[in-house]
């Protein structure tokens, strides 16, 4: 048994080696961390946890701070970002935030509902006059890839959108701009915003 | 969990009657682990749909040897700037607590042989608790990660060492290629999937009662047996393991011999491969495991006076899991097709089986559902169909001679908090050893005179 073990540590160690040498490496937290959820290089395959590649590093970087500070409490950032952010030091988060920002972002495939996606476009670009809210481009910019502490929303996954701006509006997520941006939103507007956004 | 002895010991097949049938728990283990919650500062949900069951983020966690921590650690380099320690602040301990309270549909008999006859035990059982475990659940260094759990259970008044699971995980640089290597003491306790016998649900099974007399080999090897084995998976979808098993017996003679009783003999492997996809909130698994033994009866041929001599299993199991982890509801479910070939050599000789060889299959299906994470439960579908062996499953046991059994378990669930449970099951038997009515030929007994409804309280901290 014993050489089994041994004879598997051996492979499994000329493995690690093997796969060691090739391309120059991502910093340590993201690999043994951040990647776990967020995906390799800040793409996550899974809506549960928004993609970071190409997000604006100030942006990542007050966000990281919010969580740290647990300023920023909406049920998934307490679950999951809390314990995460809680121990990073200010120059960790600024190198961090920094990789994910020089990351290629990806692009969102076709919508798979064309007509919502092109209902949320008029809003993205036009805003709702009757429910007072305002042009999305305005802040997040033509291509939703937004500017120093405006998010980029483009290619983002629908799901992560959605919830918030469902937050937003509860204030489970605190944030008196974007509050005031979706107050009298309905559920619609917002299902055919994050359609247009996540297919950008 | 409790150690389950296979039941095909001799002793137990020789003894007729209703109280030899009483198993002690065959409870899985059931666990959620908090140390892992405060080496990672992630809560339970992060994990755990509800626990045990693991979410597709759980599943990679426990892939990378629990190795993923977001705490300041006490650590050390040496000259060439490798790390040499990277050790938590304080010991990943966490203690798991389960009470229960169970009826049985129909007193069973009294166990003592010179009660007056119709003298009969008591129903409804307390066990306060009926299992206590510790573990040690972290990472041990870079790489390193351990899940060790010791257990006191009531039934058995003693602690002993339960599931154990010592890793060693690493990727390739792209993060598609994930490997590692298992040290662990339980078939398919490595897995990550709730559709083996290890973590499959109900996961809390009450402590007393009767069981159905057969059941495959694979889930009954808990701390009997030890292997290393060694894992990859590559890009999330496809899972490839193989590990090789050898007799690990607690509390017997050393090196084993024929009176360490039933164990298994040399080595065994078992595999397991498995296909997953995500999309979205949904995610689904498709697999097969399985395993070869040779089991050895102890004890010597009463007859000869030679050694028993070995039996034969070969398991193949064909798994699936499906799950929707959606904001407010969670729905999953998971089915298993479980084949048993048995050989008998041992059991043949030692005059417990009539046939030399035999099958068994087991079809598992368990659907769950909850809302918010707090309300909600489960339902479990069993059906246990096998060759037809008059001495294996002998009058006393079934009047048939038939292992077929067939049983739902319905369980509803109250989580006030998500790491504590509230729990109210009922185990529903349409047969029993090959019957319905009078099943076991001796006694007047019916398959839902054995139904179950207990009463449960389980909490991790
Ligand atoms: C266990 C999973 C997990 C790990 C590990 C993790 N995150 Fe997160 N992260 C999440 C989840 C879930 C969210 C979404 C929170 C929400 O919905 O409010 C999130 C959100 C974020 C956000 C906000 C993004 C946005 O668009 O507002 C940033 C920035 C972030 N994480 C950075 C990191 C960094 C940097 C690391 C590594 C140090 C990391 N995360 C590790 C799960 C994780
Ligand atoms: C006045 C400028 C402004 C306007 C107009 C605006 N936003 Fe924002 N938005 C922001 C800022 C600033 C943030 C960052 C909030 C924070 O720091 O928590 C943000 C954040 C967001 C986020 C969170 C992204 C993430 O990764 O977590 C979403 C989604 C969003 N906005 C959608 C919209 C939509 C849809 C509209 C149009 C209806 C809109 N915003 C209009 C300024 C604006």
């Amino acid at each position: 048994m014993k050489k089994v073990f041994l004879a598997a540590v051996g492979l499994a160690t000329v493995l690690a080696h093997a796969a060691s040498a090739a391309t120059e490496s991502p910093p340590k937290l993201a690999r043994e961390v951040c990647s776990k959820c967020h995906g390799p290089e800040g793409i996550s395959q899974s809506p549960l946890f928004p993609r970071l590649a190409g997000q604006q590093a100030e942006y990542l970087d007050q966000q990281l701070h919010q969580f740290r500070d647990r300023s920023r409490g909406d049920p998934h950032a307490q679950a999951y970002m809390w314990g995460v952010a809680g121990p990073l030091t200010d120059a960790q988060i600024k190198s961090i935030s920094e990789y994910y920002a020089s990351r290629k972002p990806v692009h969102g495939a076709a919508p798979s509902d064309p007509a919502l996606a092109a209902k949320g476009k008029e809003i993205f670009f036009n805003g709702l006059e009757a429910r007072n809210v305002p042009a999305c481009a305005g802040c997040h910019g033509e291509q939703a890839e937004g500017q120093g502490a405006i998010p980029r929303l483009a290619g983002q996954h629908a799901d992560y959108l959605y919830r918030q701006l469902r937050d937003f509006r509860s204030e489970l997520r605190e944030n008196e701009t974007m509050h005031a941006n979706v107050q009298s939103m309905t559920d619609d507007d917002a299902a055919a915003l994050t359609e247009y956004l996540a297919s950008q | 969990m409790g150690l389950q002895q296979p039941s095909f010991s001799l002793t137990a097949l020789a003894a007729v009657g209703l109280a030899t049938a009483m198993l002690c728990a065959a409870s899985t283990p059931a666990e959620a682990v908090p140390s892992f919650a405060r080496q990672t500062g992630l809560a339970c949900e992060a994990c755990h749909t509800v626990f045990p069951e693991l979410t597709p983020f759980g599943r990679r966690f426990k892939l990378n040897a629990f190795t993923l921590t977001t705490k300041q650690e006490i650590s050390d380099i040496n000259e060439r700037k490798q790390g040499t320690l990277s050790l938590a602040d304080l010991p990943p301990l966490a203690l798991m607590f389960e009470a229960s309270s169970t009826w049985q549909g129909k007193r069973v008999p009294d166990s003592n042989p010179s009660a007056p006859a119709g003298s009969q035990a008591q129903n409804g059982t307390v066990e306060f608790p009926q299992q206590l475990s510790l573990f040690y659940g972290g990472k041990i260094a870079d790489h390193f990660g351990a899940l060790f759990q010791v257990t006191y259970s009531q039934p058995s008044d003693h602690f002993t060492i339960d599931n154990s699971d010592i890793r060693y995980a690493d990727q390739s640089q792209s993060g598609d290629f994930l490997y590692g290597l298992t040290l662990n003491n339980n078939p398919t306790v490595q897995d990550v999937w709730n559709s083996t016998p290890a973590w499959g649900l109900p996961s809390m099974t009450p402590p007393v009662g009767l069981a159905p007399a057969a059941s495959p080999l694979i889930g009954k090897l808990g701390a009997q047996v030890a292997g290393a084995g060694v894992y990859g998976m590559y890009k999330d979808v496809f899972y490839l393991e193989g590990t090789v098993y050898h007799a690990a017996l607690t509390g017997k003679t050393t090196p084993i011999d024929s009176t360490s009783g039933s164990h298994l003999d040399n080595y065994m492997p078992y595999w397991r491969a498995a296909y997953e996809r995500q999309w979205g909130r949904h995610s689904a698994e498709l697999g097969t495991y399985g395993t070869h033994a040779h089991f050895n009866q102890g004890g010597l041929n009463p007859e000869n006076g030679l050694v028993m001599g070995a039996d034969t299993f070969t398991d193949v199991a064909v798994d699936g899991q499906y799950q929707y982890i959606g904001e407010n509801h969670i729905a999953t479910a998971q089915a298993s097709w479980t084949h048993e070939n048995q050989t008998w050599q041992g059991l043949l000789n030692a005059g417990g089986t009539s046939n030399s060889k035999d099958n068994l299959n087991q079809y598992k299906v368990t659907g769950s559902y909850y809302y918010n994470r707090t309300y909600g439960g489960n339902v479990t579908y069993t059906r246990l169909s096998g060759s037809t062996d008059a001495l294996l499953y002998p009058v006393g046991t079934s009047a048939n001679g038939s292992p077929n059994s067939q049983w739902e378990t319905f369980e509803v669930d109250y989580l006030p908090f998500l790491n504590t449970k509230v729990l109210l099951q009922y185990t529903l038997y349409q047969k029993f050893n090959g019957g319905s009515n009078a099943y076991d030929g001796v006694t007047n007994r019916k398959a839902s005179d054995n139904n179950l409804v207990m009463l449960g309280l389980w909490t991790n901290f």
